[in-house]
């Protein structure tokens, strides 16, 4: 049943571990659309038929009571609702990853997109992913808006420069699934296209081996001590100009402006390139700017850095 | 002598501040709109039957887009209903002589062809590239015309404004003596509600266009993240007007087929209050729901909760009209006539493009569809489809209104049916594409869809087609049709009752309120 209504409506396989539950309500929504249509027409055919004007002119007759009215709308209003709460509870997880994730940062540009793994491998255009794994995408631009689109996960998500957003995925088959960009970016985006290829863990294990480069982490490390940040952060839990590093990752710090924030990716490298915009309580306004002066990929080796630093529970 | 002849002469045209010949000059301009975005939209058709676009390169590309999406929308869709029928019919149908303020009226429609003009220009000598979006920081970056075509379509939106400012003081004080509120005609109701929207959003949308334009020629950085600027900030704005405008499309649109159902069926109609409820609802929770726009754009969970579930509290209100039409059908003594056959269309493609919004709204499966040509048949569908069918529903209904003559009912139930079969061939390949997952504003494609496009262009040809056919006949009928009479439709609405065409101050003698606009002496239910 599943694969006559998927191939029936056109849709690509279902690769991901979301995109059968996503297409059971796809099938239910449009189905349900599908009939009301068509009842509605076919109502208004032999409402037409029925009740034309003859040569003998009959009065109208034939109220429809206001009960019907409420209960019409009602019903409909409850199906409504249902379908916002089911598919609402699937969108919450498609943004919810699982702290196992393995994550890959993507950097989208007029026309490619970049890969940078844990390892510190990096690809472009081919997004390499071991099945039955979960895997988190974090996404930036470095120009305009672009959106990673893979159909056969049913997964988009906008990459927008100055911004992280993210999304995850299991792939549940080996293969190899379109990436498109689905927001328009100039000439180039109809052909801003890469791949997913889904490989058997050991395959996978054996890819990025073989592209073995300095750790993310390691990497953000000597960028972390070149660019002069351990001067004021330091990473053993002592505060001195700055916040330490340590236990950072993830936790809750109120700000001056009396807000509360989680010191996550987005929070993170907002605070490298405008360190003035959320400062935390007890801090001057002491950091310049690291804007135009680390690249994308730094910026997410040191945020690598700082995570691996330790997370607050 | 009517208004087409008294007073007589090009002068008394072109200063006129008759609301009947204003209306006319906008039929004019917006038809003319609607045929340069059909020209367009053929061009892209046509460039979209092979997979590697053999006919147009993709810079070009964009720019047809672009240029198909902003005709339509901004001359085309936003005035079609209400500043041609609004403006021929509101002051007929409350018993007044005019608008409120007529000469505003006029300034309506010149600002209008100003800006018009100015978009036109800057498209034809520069063009734009952005797709009719804009969004940032594409466009502020391009090297293209943007800058003119925001100011074009600024003076567009001051039209936009006068013409809804007109229409709520008209609607306020204009009503014949005795007509209360409650007997306002249901076509009244929507452009009221729909001009609220315009003086409310329109605003909006002007100053984010002018943003985008200083930022464009100043780099002030107002979007654009390199210098503090937020490119969703504009996704914001934008929407926060453009998604009531999708309603200021389509709220008219209801109003002709709650006029068309009622007069066709002879009896009032069925829950008169409740479509009145929900035609503020729509005006009023249409404001709320920009963000369904943006599902992908990064906000946070919870404002995707509220926007979606806003989103269906929208899509509530248009059910009940639709339950409301059937019902005024269900036990009438209905004329088969050519404008009832346009509703049965709009039916069609009202319900099923309104349900697919329904699951665009269902936000999981957004992720999905959004960006795609899901989105684009399912808007097509309800808005231009709507649009259109309820527009040509309008121009068959109240054609021997305004001219006095007859058209050939068989040439015009023809024509309904190439453009409805024109129109469902077109888009409903393009929900399938969607699923599919070709997204938008791609000038290539994966050959593996290339026989949905092909069956798409076919389907915009033959609407094309049915589209000239029906101007043609109409515009036959226009000079060699039968007297009509002054109420061929046996209607009991107030515009029905002074002869056809009008004269100049529309009433040959003051109306009188004797029987609302819905009084059927035979409507015993």
């Amino acid at each position: 049943m599943n694969e006559l209504l998927r191939q029936a409506l056109y849709l690509p396989r279902q690769a991901s571990s979301m995109a059968y539950r996503i297409d059971v309500l796809h099938y239910t929504v449009i189905g349900c659309a599908f009939a009301v249509a068509a009842l509605s027409c076919l109502l208004v055919i032999y409402i037409l038929i029925r009740f034309r004007e003859g040569p003998q002119r009959k009065p109208p007759a034939h109220k429809i009571g206001h009960v019907v009215e409420v209960a019409l709308a009602g019903f409909t209003l409850i199906a409504f609702i249902a379908w916002w709460a089911i598919g609402f509870t699937q969108y919450r997880d498609i943004h919810s990853p699982p702290a196992n994730a393995i994550r890959i940062h993507v950097v989208a540009k007029q026309w490619m997109w970049q890969f940078a793994y844990p390892n510190g491998a990096t690809a472009e255009a081919d997004l390499r992913v071991p099945v039955g794994e979960p895997v988190e995408v974090i996404l930036t631009s470095r120009d305009v808006i672009h959106s990673f689109y893979v159909p056969a996960f049913r997964l988009k998500q906008d990459a927008i420069p100055g911004r992280i957003t993210s999304l995850w995925f299991t792939a549940t088959e080996p293969g190899t699934f379109d990436i498109l960009c689905a927001e328009y970016c100039g000439a180039g985006h109809s052909r801003m296209r890469g791949r997913v290829i889904a490989l058997p863990p050991a395959d996978y294990a054996r890819w990025t081996d073989s592209h073995v480069a300095p750790d993310l982490a390691d990497a953000g490390a000597k960028l972390s001590a070149a660019y002069g940040c351990l001067r004021c952060h330091s990473i053993d839990g002592t505060g001195y100009i700055a916040p330490t590093w340590k236990g950072l990752y993830g936790a809750r710090r109120a700000l001056t402006t009396g807000e509360i924030v989680t010191a996550d990716d987005a929070y993170l490298t907002e605070s490298m390139m405008d360190p003035q915009a959320k400062l935390v309580v007890g801090f001057q306004p002491v950091m310049p700017s690291y804007l135009g002066l680390l690249s994308g990929p730094e910026a997410a080796a040191i945020v690598e850095y700082i995570r691996s630093l330790g997370a607050k529970p | 002598m009517n208004f087409w002849n008294e007073p007589r002469g090009v002068r008394s045209w072109l200063l006129t501040t008759d609301h009947k010949r204003v209306g006319v000059m906008f039929f004019f301009a917006v038809s003319l709109f609607l045929l340069l975005g059909g020209v367009f939209a053929l061009i892209l058709r046509l460039s979209l039957v092979t997979p590697n676009n053999a006919l147009v390169d993709a810079g070009t590309y964009d720019r047809l887009f672009t240029h198909h999406g902003i005709i339509m929308v901004w001359l085309f869709l936003i005035p079609s209903i209400p500043s041609t029928f609004g403006n021929l019919l509101v002051p007929l149908m409350i018993g007044a002589r005019d608008v409120a303020f007529p000469r505003l009226n006029l300034a309506s429609f010149y600002v209008f062809i100003a800006g018009a003009i100015i978009v036109l220009v800057a498209l034809f000598a520069g063009g734009v590239d952005t797709g009719w979006t804009f969004y940032t920081p594409y466009s502020t970056a391009t090297p293209t015309a943007i800058v003119w075509v925001a100011i074009g379509i600024f003076v567009v939106g001051v039209s936009s404004i006068f013409t809804g400012l007109n229409f709520i003081a008209t609607t306020h004080a204009m009503r014949v003596k005795g007509m209360r509120w409650r007997d306002l005609p249901l076509f009244v109701w929507t452009i009221y509600g729909t001009s609220i929207i315009m003086v409310i959003a329109t605003p909006v949308l002007g100053m984010t266009l002018l943003l985008v334009g200083a930022d464009h020629v100043w780099r002030l950085g107002l979007f654009e993240p390199n210098t503090g600027g937020d490119p969703v900030l504009f996704q914001h704005l934008f929407w926060f007007y453009s998604h009531p405008a999708v309603y200021i499309m389509i709220l008219p649109g209801m109003g002709v087929v709650s006029e068309v159902v009622s007069t066709m069926a002879h009896r009032r109609p069925a829950w008169y209050g409740a479509i009145v409820v929900a035609t503020i609802g729509i005006a009023v929770v249409g404001f709320l729901t920009w963000g369904h726009h943006m599902f992908v754009a990064g906000m946070s969970d919870f404002d995707v909760g509220i926007f979606g579930v806003l989103s269906m509290l929208v899509a509530i209100f248009s059910a009940i009209k639709v339950f409301a039409w059937i019902s005024t059908l269900y036990g009438g003594s209905i004329t088969i006539s050519t404008p009832i056959l346009y509703v049965f269309t709009f039916i069609f493609l009202f319900v099923f493009g309104g349900m697919s919004g329904v699951a665009v709204a269902t936000t999981s499966l957004d992720v999905h569809w959004t960006d795609t040509y899901f989105v684009v048949a399912h808007f097509h569908f309800i808005m231009v489809g709507g649009t259109i069918t309820a527009f040509l529903a309008a121009m068959h209904y109240w054609f021997p209104k305004i001219t006095g003559k007859m058209y050939s009912e068989t040439w015009a139930k023809l024509g309904c049916a190439v453009v409805s079969g024109g129109f469902i061939v077109t888009f409903t390949p393009q929900f399938l594409l969607g699923n599919h997952g070709m997204p938008r504003r791609y000038a290539t494609y994966p050959p593996d869809m290339q026989w949905l496009h092909v069956i798409s262009t076919i389907g915009a040809f033959l609407l094309g087609f049915g589209l000239v056919m029906t101007l043609v006949y109409l515009a036959a009928a226009w000079v060699n049709g039968k007297p009509a009479g002054d109420n061929p439709w046996r209607s009991a609405s107030f515009e029905w009752r002074s002869p056809s065409p009008p004269p100049h101050e529309n009433f040959a003698e003051p109306p009188k309120w004797t029987s609302g606009p819905y009084t059927y002496p035979e409507d015993q239910a």
